[in-house]
C-alpha cells in the first residue's frame, strides 16, 4: 500500500492497523472464522452420514468393507506426520530459522502429494468395480453378491465419494498455499517478526487433517 | 489497537514450545489412531458379543474426538491462545452438534404422533436412471453354483444377515425412511424397492 | 462543487472505483448493483400483481381486462402456470439473495462500521473488494438460469422440484437452470461469509482505546450478530446447494427417495440456513433503527444492554428453530411441537427491542423527519409481521395457515416492512454522510408515507385472502374458494403494489435531485455523538482528518448539551 505508514519499523503493517499485534491478531480471527466456515460445509456431510447410517446401519456395516481400511489407514498416518511437519515449520519460522522452515514446509507438501496418490489409488479402484455415486452405482458381480441383501449401498458409496473428494480438494488447496509459502520463505519474505501468512496455512493445514480424524474411523472402521 | 490486548504496546511475540511436545502429541496421534484400527478389526466380537458394533462406534468416536482435541490445543495453539478462539470455536461446534441432532431427531421421531401410511407409485412415476444391480449378484450366483465363495473381503461379513424381503415388485415405496420408522428398530425388514419393475 | 477531498471525487476515473480497497466506495457499488437488483426484483412483484389481479383473463376470454381489450390482445400480457411459476421464483431469489441480505450490511454496514470504530478501515479491504466481485460473480451465474427460460421450483429449491428439472438445450449444450442458480446462490454465500468474516474481525480488534463493549454504538452489536449468523449458517447452505448439484448429476441418492433419499432431510438442511438468514435480513435491521431512534429522538437509547445482548440472543435463538418451516411436511410431528416451542422464545428479544426503542422515544426530543417517519414506519410494520410470526410460530395454527397467503403477507411484514424500511430509513439517515448532500425532506417523508401506506394496503389484504384460504403460488384462482373475496382482496393487494410503486419513483427522484441538485450537507445534520458524524460530509478517504478520540459514549444526550455537539466541520489537519 503507497501510504502504509511505518508505526514500529516493522514494514509488513498496513496503514489501517495500529501496529504488528494487532494485524497479527486480526489475521488470525479472520482465519479461525473462514476455518469455522470449513468445518460446518463438512458438518453438512457429516449430517448426512449420521442420518443416512442411522437409517440402514446394516448396509453401512457391509459397505464400508468396500473400502481399504489399511490404504485409509496408511493415509491417516501420511497425514498425522505432515500435521506435525506443518507445526515445526511454524515453530521453525518463530525462531528464524527460515531454512529449516522452508524444507519443513516442502515436506509437507510432498506428504500431502502422497495422500492423494493413495486417494487416487482407492478411487481407480472404485471406479474399476463400479463402486460408483447414485445411479453410476453398478459394482461388479463380487461385490453385488455381497451387497444383495443390503439396501441402497449407493448412498454409502455417495456419502464416501462426496466427503473424500471435498476434503480431497480442500488437500490440493492446502498443498498450493503451503507450495507458495514455501517459495516466499525461500525468498526471505518472512520472519520471526511475520509470518501470518504460514501461520495461517498451518490452521487451516490442521482443519484438513482434522476432517480427517473423524472421516477415517467414520468411513473406513465403524461404517 | 484492541483493548482486549495488553500488551499491544509491545512489539510483537510469538510464543514458542519446546520441541518434545510437537513429538509428544504426534505419537500420542498415531498410538490413539492404532488403538481405534485395532478396537474395530481384531475380533472383539468375543468380548462385547452383541453390543460389538455400538462399543465400536463410541470408541472409535470418543478416540477420534481426543485426537481432535490433541491437534486443536497444541498444533493449533489453542491452548496458550487467546481464549476468544476458544470460546468462538465451542460456538462453531455447538451449531454442528444442532444441526446434525435436530436432524437426526426428526428422522427417528416420525411416526410417533400420527402413524404413517405408505404411499406406493407407479411404475412411471419412478425417476431413478439407476442400473438393476442386484442382477450382477445373480451373475456371480450363477457362476459360483450358489457356493459362498468367499471374496478376499466378503470374509469379514457379519453372520447372520436376514433374508430382506422384498415387497411389492411392480410398486414403488415412496419415502423409504417413513416406511422403518414405521417399523421401529429393524430398518432392513422391510425392503425399500430400488430396482426397475419387471 | 467544492474541490475539497473526499473518498467521492479522489483518486478519480472508474478504474479506480473497480479496483478501490476503500470500504466507502465498496459500499457504494454494493449500492449501485443492489438497488438495481431491488428494482429487477420489484418489475418480477408487479408481474405477480398484475396476474393475481387479472387471475382468469387467460381462460375466461370474456373478462375485459384493461378496458375492454379482446382475448387476442391480452395474449401474451398474462401468464401460464409454468411462467408464473418462474416470475415468483425469480422475484424471490433475487430479493433474497441479491437484495435483502446484502442490502444492509454490505452498504451501510460497509459505509459505517469502521467510522463507527474510528478505524481507517475494515480489517480485510482486499477480502471487502472480493467480496463485492464474488457478489457480481453469482449474481451472473444467478441470471445465466434466465437464458434457459428460469427456474420454477421456488426460491427455496425444494427436491422433488429440483431434482426433476429437466435441463434445456441452449446453443447444442445441455444446461439446467436449476444448477445454474443454485451454483449463483452458492457463490453469493462466499460474498457473505467473506462480509461476516470482515465484520466480526473488525469490531473485536479494531476498536479504539476506551471504545469497550459496552460502549459500542448498537448499529455494531446488530452487524456483529448478523455477521455470526453469515460465518455459521452461511456453509451449511454452501454444502445443501452442493449436496443438491450432485443429487442432480450424479443420482446420489441423498435426497431422492427412489434412491433410498429423504427429500424432507433437504428442508432440514436448506432451513438450517435459510431459517438463520430471515434473521441476517432482520438483524441489520434492527441495527439501523437503534442508531435513528436515538439521534432523532436526541435522547441516550433505552437498555442499552438489553437492545445489544438481544440481538445476540436471537442469532442464537434464530438458530433453533428451522423446523417451524416444515410443519407440513412430513417432518416428525414430536419435532415440531419443540421446534414450535422453541419458536416463541425468538418473541422476548425481539420484544424487548420494540419496547426499548419506544421508551427511548417516550418523552424524547422527536424531530419529525424523513428517518423519523421510517422509523415509526418500521414500528408498525414490525409488530404486526412479528406478531403474525408468533401466530405462525403456533404449531396448530401454521398447520391451518400453512402455505396460504398468510405467510406470505407474514414474511413481506417482516423481510420488506421492516427489514427493507429500515433499510431506506438508513439510506435517508445517512445519505447526507454518504454522498454530502441534503435531501429534500419534505419528499422524504411524502416518499414514506406513500411506500408505507402502498406497502399496508398490498399485504393487509394479505393476510384476509390467506385466512380466507388462498393458497400462495397458485397464478388462478377463478373457480375455486371464496372467489369474489379472493377477486377483491387480490385487487385490493395489486392497486396497493401499484401505490408502493409510486412511492419508490418518488423516493428515487429526491435522491437523484440530492445527487445533483442538492444543498451541501453539514457534518453534523442530526446532531448525532455517534463518530461517523465527527467527520466531514463525505468523509475523506482515510475516514478522519485527524485520529478521532473516544470522549463520550454513543448515546449521551443527557450529558452533552446540543450546541457542544459539533456543527462545524471537523478541524482540518
Amino acid at each position: 500500500m503507497s501510504n502504509t505508514i511505518d508505526h514500529e519499523g516493522n514494514p509488513y503493517v498496513a496503514h489501517h492497523f495500529v501496529d504488528m499485534d494487532q494485524q497479527h491478531e486480526s489475521a488470525k480471527l479472520g482465519v479461525w472464522l473462514f476455518l469455522f466456515t470449513e468445518i460446518l460445509l463438512f458438518s453438512g456431510l457429516f449430517c448426512a452420514y449420521a442420518v443416512f447410517h442411522s437409517l440402514y446401519p446394516e448396509m453401512f456395516l457391509e459397505a464400508n468393507k468396500l473400502l481399504s481400511w489399511k490404504m485409509g489407514a496408511f493415509n491417516t498416518f501420511i497425514l498425522i506426520t505432515s500435521s506435525m511437519t506443518m507445526a515445526l515449520a511454524i515453530r521453525e519460522i518463530q525462531l528464524d530459522r527460515k531454512k529449516n522452515c522452508v524444507w519443513l514446509l516442502v515436506l509437507t507438501v510432498i506428504l500431502a502429494g502422497g495422500f492423494l496418490v493413495v486417494k487416487y489409488f482407492e478411487y481407480t479402484s472404485k471406479i474399476s468395480h463400479g463402486l460408483l455415486p447414485g445411479k453410476f452405482f453398478n459394482p461388479a458381480p463380487e461385490y453385488a453378491e455381497l451387497l444383495k441383501d443390503t439396501e441402497n449401498p449407493q448412498v454409502f458409496m455417495s456419502i464416501y465419494f462426496f466427503s473424500t473428494g471435498l476434503h480431497g480438494i480442500h488437500v490440493v488447496l492446502g498443498m498450493v498455499w503451503l507450495g507458495w509459502m514455501a517459495i516466499r520463505t525461500a525468498n526471505d519474505a518472512f520472519s520471526s517478526k511475520y509470518y501470518a501468512p504460514i501461520e495461517m496455512g498451518g490452521l487451516y493445514w490442521h482443519v484438513v487433517d482434522l476432517i480427517w480424524i473423524f472421516l477415517f474411523p467414520l468411513l473406513y472402521l465403524i461404517g | 489497537m484492541s483493548t482486549e490486548d495488553k500488551h499491544s504496546k509491545d512489539p510483537f511475540h510469538p510464543h514458542v514450545m519446546p520441541l518434545w511436545v510437537y513429538f509428544g502429541v504426534y505419537f500420542a496421534l498415531l498410538v490413539l489412531t492404532a488403538v481405534t484400527v485395532g478396537v474395530t478389526k481384531l475380533p472383539t466380537h468375543a468380548i462385547f458379543g452383541e453390543m460389538t458394533h455400538t462399543v465400536d462406534v463410541i470408541i472409535a468416536m470418543a478416540v477420534a474426538t481426543v485426537k481432535a482435541t490433541l491437534v486443536l490445543l497444541i498444533f493449533m495453539h489453542l491452548l496458550f491462545d487467546n481464549k476468544l478462539y476458544s470460546l468462538l470455536f465451542s460456538g462453531c461446534m455447538f451449531f454442528v452438534v444442532l444441526f446434525i441432532t435436530f436432524s437426526m431427531l426428526d428422522t427417528h421421531s416420525r411416526g410417533f404422533v400420527d402413524e404413517i401410511r405408505e404411499y406406493t407409485i407407479s411404475a412411471e412415476g419412478k425417476r431413478t436412471g439407476m442400473k438393476d444391480w442386484r442382477k450382477n449378484a445373480e451373475a456371480y450366483e450363477a457362476e459360483h453354483g450358489g457356493e459362498k465363495k468367499a471374496h478376499a473381503e466378503a470374509e469379514m461379513i457379519v453372520e447372520g444377515t436376514e433374508e430382506s424381503s422384498v415387497t411389492g415388485k411392480d410398486a414403488e415405496k415412496i419415502l423409504a425412511d417413513e416406511v422403518k420408522s414405521e417399523e421401529g428398530e429393524k430398518p432392513s425388514d422391510k425392503t425399500q424397492e430400488t430396482k426397475p419393475a419387471k | 462543487m467544492s474541490t475539497e477531498k473526499n473518498y467521492l471525487n479522489h483518486p478519480k476515473g472508474l478504474l479506480s472505483w473497480l479496483i478501490t480497497v476503500d470500504h466507502k466506495r465498496i459500499a457504494i457499488l454494493y449500492t449501485i448493483v443492489v438497488l438495481f437488483f431491488f428494482f429487477v426484483g420489484g418489475v418480477y412483484a408487479s408481474l405477480i400483481r398484475l396476474e393475481l389481479a387479472f387471475p382468469n383473463t387467460m381462460i375466461d376470454g370474456g373478462t375485459p381486462a384493461l378496458g375492454g381489450a379482446t382475448v387476442a390482445e391480452t395474449e401474451g400480457m398474462y401468464f401460464d402456470d409454468k411462467t408464473y411459476n418462474k416470475i415468483f421464483t425469480m422475484h424471490g431469489i433475487v430479493m433474497v439473495f441479491l437484495v435483502i441480505i446484502p442490502a444492509t450490511p454490505a452498504i451501510l454496514g460497509n459505509f459505517l462500521l469502521p467510522i463507527l470504530l474510528g478505524a481507517k478501515d475494515v480489517a480485510f479491504p482486499r477480502l471487502n473488494l472480493a467480496s463485492w466481485y464474488v457478489y457480481m460473480l453469482g449474481a451472473g451465474v444467478a441470471l445465466t438460469s434466465l437464458i434457459a427460460g428460469g427456474v420454477d421450483t421456488g426460491w427455496t429449491f425444494y427436491t422433488p422440484f429440483s431434482t426433476l428439472s429437466k435441463s434445456v438445450e441452449v446453443a447444442g449444450i445441455q444446461f439446467s437452470p436449476v444448477i445454474a442458480i443454485t451454483l449463483g446462490a452458492f457463490i453469493l454465500g462466499f460474498s457473505s461469509i467473506f462480509t461476516g468474516i470482515n465484520f466480526i474481525v473488525t469490531i473485536h480488534k479494531m476498536r479504539p482505546p476506551g471504545m469497550t463493549w459496552f460502549k459500542l454504538p448498537l448499529f455494531l452489536w446488530g452487524m456483529y450478530a448478523t455477521s455470526l449468523i453469515q460465518v455459521l449458517a452461511t456453509p451449511v447452505l454452501g454444502v445443501t446447494l452442493g449436496l443438491l448439484i450432485l443429487e442432480k448429476v450424479t443420482g446420489a441418492g441423498i435426497f431422492d427417495p427412489a434412491l433410498g433419499g429423504d427429500p424432507i432431510l433437504f428442508q432440514h438442511f436448506f432451513w438450517f440456513y435459510s431459517h438463520p438468514a430471515v434473521y441476517i435480513m432482520i438483524l441489520p435491521a434492527f441495527a439501523v433503527i437503534s442508531e435513528m431512534v436515538a439521534v432523532h429522538s436526541h435522547r441516550n437509547i433505552f437498555g442499552y444492554k438489553l437492545i445489544g445482548f438481544s440481538s445476540v440472543a436471537i442469532a442464537l435463538l434464530g438458530s433453533l428453530v428451522w423446523g417451524h418451516h416444515m410443519f407440513v411436511s412430513g417432518q416428525s410431528e414430536w419435532l415440531g411441537a419443540i421446534f414450535s416451542f422453541l419458536t416463541f422464545f425468538i418473541g422476548i428479544p425481539s420484544g424487548i427491542k420494540v419496547f426499548n426503542w419506544l421508551a427511548t422515544m417516550y418523552k424524547g426530543e422527536i424531530k419529525l423527519n424523513t428517518s423519523m417517519f421510517y422509523v415509526i414506519a418500521f414500528l408498525i410494520n414490525f409488530a404486526i409481521g412479528g406478531l403474525t410470526g408468533i401466530f405462525l410460530g403456533t404449531l396448530v395454527i401454521d398447520i391451518n395457515l400453512h402455505d396460504t397467503y398468510f405467510v406470505v403477507a407474514h414474511f413481506h411484514y417482516v423481510m420488506m416492512g421492516s427489514g427493507l424500511f429500515a433499510f431506506f430509513g438508513g439510506m435517508h439517515h445517512w445519505w447526507p454522510k454518504i454522498f454530502g448532500k441534503m435531501y429534500n425532506e419534505i419528499v422524504g417523508i411524502l416518499g414514506c408515507l406513500v411506500i408505507f401506506v402502498g406497502f399496508n394496503i398490498t399485504f393487509l389484504s394479505q393476510f384476509y385472502l390467506g385466512l380466507q384460504g388462498m393458497p400462495r403460488r397458485y397464478h388462478d384462482y377463478s373457480g375455486f374458494g371464496p372467489e369474489e373475496i379472493f377477486s377483491r382482496f387480490h385487487g385490493f393487494s395489486s392497486v396497493g403494489t401499484l401505490i408502493m410503486a409510486i412511492g419508490f419513483v418518488i423516493i428515487a427522484l429526491n435522491w437523484l435531485h440530492s445527487l445533483f441538485a442538492g444543498k451541501k450537507a453539514p457534518s453534523n445534520p442530526w446532531g448525532g455523538l455517534t463518530l461517523e458524524w465527527a467527520t466531514t460530509s463525505p468523509p475523506p478517504t482515510h475516514n478522519f482528518h485527524k485520529d478521532p478520540e473516544y470522549i463520550h459514549g454513543p448515546y449521551d444526550y443527557d450529558k452533552i448539551l446540543p450546541e457542544n455537539i459539533a456543527q462545524k466541520p471537523a478541524d482540518k489537519e
